[in-house]
């Protein structure tokens, strides 16, 4: 049962790329992934992935900011920046080796750890191609999606 | 950039070949190689924690337990990781000494001189770690023919600093095309 609903959501992802509501919906799949991943076995471990979830995208929007990514006129450093995208690295890895880890050590169920993995891949599906649907449009630069995540 | 490893200057060259150019990347791949090297910092860390809680949580149904993962096992992935972070914490620039303000010439304070110790120390550091890795898993786990099992975890040591080493390496040839996409986005 776990299996075919993960192949259902992962079939949704192809076929819902096209708009914004698919996007969310594909979104609230991948969360309904994380929690039934838990709620199904009567074992919460899995709900820490929910972490690295929110955490991942958090470094690079905070240090972008602080490396001047969005003023022009200020000299921009690219240290900063590289440290963020480093974190944000480490935490999608982070968001897919826990269950991993989790299982390997007998804690979840190997169901459980491929719900969780696959409603962590459709999470940052949707993160991924998100600059694709919004676009936003410059009237002074022309029309540009925002190349961040 | 043209000027790394003193290649146009032909007399200061120290070695009779041309040292190998470190590629350039275009923003978008150079992005890309900060994000990998950070997946492999992660990827390598969690293998070793994986052995880790399985050394804790010892199934006794497997058998006896001859050897557990201590501290020794802890080393070498410290070692490694302190030396990642003094390699990326140098700025490049102060090592090409090719600028007028990083060098004095004759002098006794030359900031090149002292960003190539710190450099040194810390691929002594990276280079330690990953052969610490090695002889533990030769020592601790191979040598006494433990089983499968041992081995594993001394496999995942050597596995997690190697990976600790090629997330360095992705890091360091991300970095040193840092000074064009600076260039790009100020304009």
């Amino acid at each position: 049962m776990p299996y075919s609903l993960c192949l259902i959501a992962l079939l949704f992802l192809s076929y819902l790329k096209t708009s914004v509501i698919g996007l969310s919906f594909v979104l609230a799949l991948g969360f309904l992934l994380v929690i039934m991943s838990c709620a199904l076995y009567g074992n919460w471990w899995p709900l820490f992935v929910v972490a690295t979830y929110v955490l991942a995208p958090l470094p690079n929007a905070v240090f972008g900011r602080y490396a001047g990514r969005d003023d022009v006129m200020s000299d921009y450093q690219g240290g900063i920046a590289d440290a963020g995208y480093f974190l944000t690295g480490l935490m999608i890895i982070t968001g897919f080796c826990l269950p991993v880890v989790l299982a390997h050590a007998g804690v979840i169920t190997v169901p459980a750890m491929i719900m969780s993995i696959s409603g962590g891949l459709l999470i940052y599906g949707t993160s991924t191609f998100k600059p694709f649907f919004f676009v936003f449009v410059d009237y002074n630069y022309g029309a540009f999606g925002c190349d961040a995540n | 950039m043209s000027t790394q490893w003193n290649l146009s200057d032909r007399q200061k060259r120290i070695c009779l070949f041309p040292m190998p150019r470190i590629p350039r990347l275009g923003p978008k791949a150079r992005d890309a190689a900060i994000y990998i090297s950070g997946a492999l910092f992660a990827l390598g860390w969690w293998f070793f924690i994986d052995a880790v809680i399985r050394s804790k949580n010892w199934n006794y149904d497997d058998g006896p337990k001859h050897a557990s993962v201590s501290f020794v096992d802890w080393v070498p992935g410290i070692c490694s990781t302190v030396g990642m972070l003094v390699i990326n914490l140098i700025d490049k620039g102060a090592l090409r000494g090719d600028s007028f303000s990083f060098s004095s010439n004759g002098g006794g304070t030359s900031v090149a001189w002292k960003a190539r110790v710190f450099l040194f120390v810390g691929f002594a550091f990276m280079a330690g770690g990953l052969a610490g890795s090695v002889s533990v898993l030769c020592i601790k786990y191979l040598l006494p023919n433990y089983g499968k099992i041992f081995t594993s975890w001394g496999i995942s040591n050597v596995i997690q600093n190697g990976s600790l080493m090629a997330s360095a390496a992705i890091l360091w040839v991300a970095q040193s095309t840092e000074s064009e996409y600076q260039y790009n986005f100020a304009i």
